[in-house]
């Protein structure tokens, strides 16, 4: 559970700072809102040395040998990470500017062909609320089952530029596993984030060379609601553009042996890895991750 | 006397959960399931204890809001699937 103790969950930019971007967002558009990311990203690179700590340790690793003069990869990740902010506003609040193609449709399409729900694991890797709106074409009702931990504030900043977002399942409540098989039972579509372990049962995996705990309670819900669980991730392509890859299947017929979660957990988190060594500005945990 | 049905619900919830070295009669009828002074069962485990109601009694627990009070005990348990059993 270190993990747990380590993330925050804390948002970036207070209050003013998002307000001042959806007003940028909502009455001058997304060039002038992506116009004054450099300075704020060069803000966090030099100021804000919590999060620095945080994107140097994964970029180390992700870099390897290529590692040179960290304050300008740093930059280009706060870089990276605000520009999929606007997106996710831009994108959420109904616009159509953003495009997404979605890889995992035939997959998506074959799982729910009979009748159950799917559990969507994604990764903190691009935008997952483009994810989120792409599934709602499905004609299923999408749930999300995760902790809130945007501050009070900012939500309401958010929430009054952006059409309405998908429900949510508190993770942290007592029966929040018993809602999720409900919805799963009837058909719906649960997505949840498979790389930060909430202090849920985990397994312990190895990747970018370190040791990470990450949550297994998917694979529990997946066998008892007898459903598929798809692994994928909302990758920024170029400007406007999104696509969602998908990284692995979870069939709810494979045979369970014991150590199941665990050796399909390291394999998840390799693909991860490979994905990541082609957009490694996007992966955005910014915590400590590693012990 | 001993009620049946709180005897036969401790020894599923055994059976479900898979508790080693654990027999019904280690359990009271007012043991509480989770927390640290119970059996401390997780989220998990409380899944278990609505797949184990689904099959074993034909009953669907399929709100959150209610569960915690069902599933604070053995009697707890027995006494909502005496409410629900057709």
């Amino acid at each position: 559970m270190e993990q747990n103790k380590k993330w925050r969950g804390k948002s970036y930019g207070g209050k003013w700072g998002n307000l001042c971007f959806v007003i940028l967002l909502k009455y001058f558009g997304p060039y002038a809102a992506y116009a004054l990311l450099p300075f704020v990203a060069a803000y966090f690179t030099i100021f804000r040395r919590t999060p620095y700590r945080a994107s140097a340790s994964y970029l180390k690793r992700i870099l390897g040998k290529r590692r040179y003069f960290m304050p300008y990869h740093v930059f280009r990740h706060n870089l990276s990470f605000g520009i999929t902010l606007i997106d996710k506003g831009i994108y959420i609040s109904g616009s159509g500017k953003i495009k997404c193609e979605n890889l995992c449709e035939e997959i998506l399409k074959n799982s729910l062909e009979d009748g159950r729900g799917i559990i969507i694991l994604t990764p903190h890797v691009g935008c997952r609320e483009i994810a989120l709106e792409t599934l709602k074409g499905f004609g299923r009702d999408v749930k999300v089952l995760g902790i809130q931990t945007e501050d009070e504030q900012i939500k309401k900043v958010l929430d009054s530029f952006a059409r309405q977002n998908v429900e949510a399942i508190d993770a942290g409540s007592f029966g929040a596993l018993i809602d999720s098989y409900a919805a799963l039972k009837r058909g719906d579509i649960l997505a949840m984030q498979f790389d930060r372990n909430i202090g849920d049962p985990s397994a312990t995996v190895d990747f970018l060379g370190g040791k990470a705990v990450l949550p297994t309670n998917a694979f529990s819900l997946s066998e008892m609601a007898k459903c598929d669980m798809l692994y994928c991730a909302c990758v920024r392509e170029k400007l406007f553009k999104y696509k969602i890859v998908p990284l692995m299947l979870v069939k709810k017929d494979e045979m369970r042996q014991k150590d199941f979660a665990r050796q399909k957990t390291e394999s998840v988190m390799k693909c991860l890895e490979k994905l990541l060594r082609k957009n490694k500005y996007q992966w955005f945990n910014f915590y400590d991750y590693w012990d | 006397m001993k009620d049946n049905l709180t005897e036969d619900i401790k020894n599923k919830i055994i059976s479900a959960l898979n508790l080693q070295g654990v027999s019904a009669a280690d359990i009271s009828d007012t043991t509480p399931l989770f927390g640290d002074d119970g059996l401390g069962l997780d989220s998990v485990d409380a899944l278990e204890l609505v797949v184990m109601l689904e099959k074993e009694y034909s009953i669907n627990v399929s709100e959150q809001s209610i569960a915690k009070e069902i599933f604070s005990t053995p009697a707890s348990i027995a006494e909502y699937v005496r409410k629900n059993s057709k």
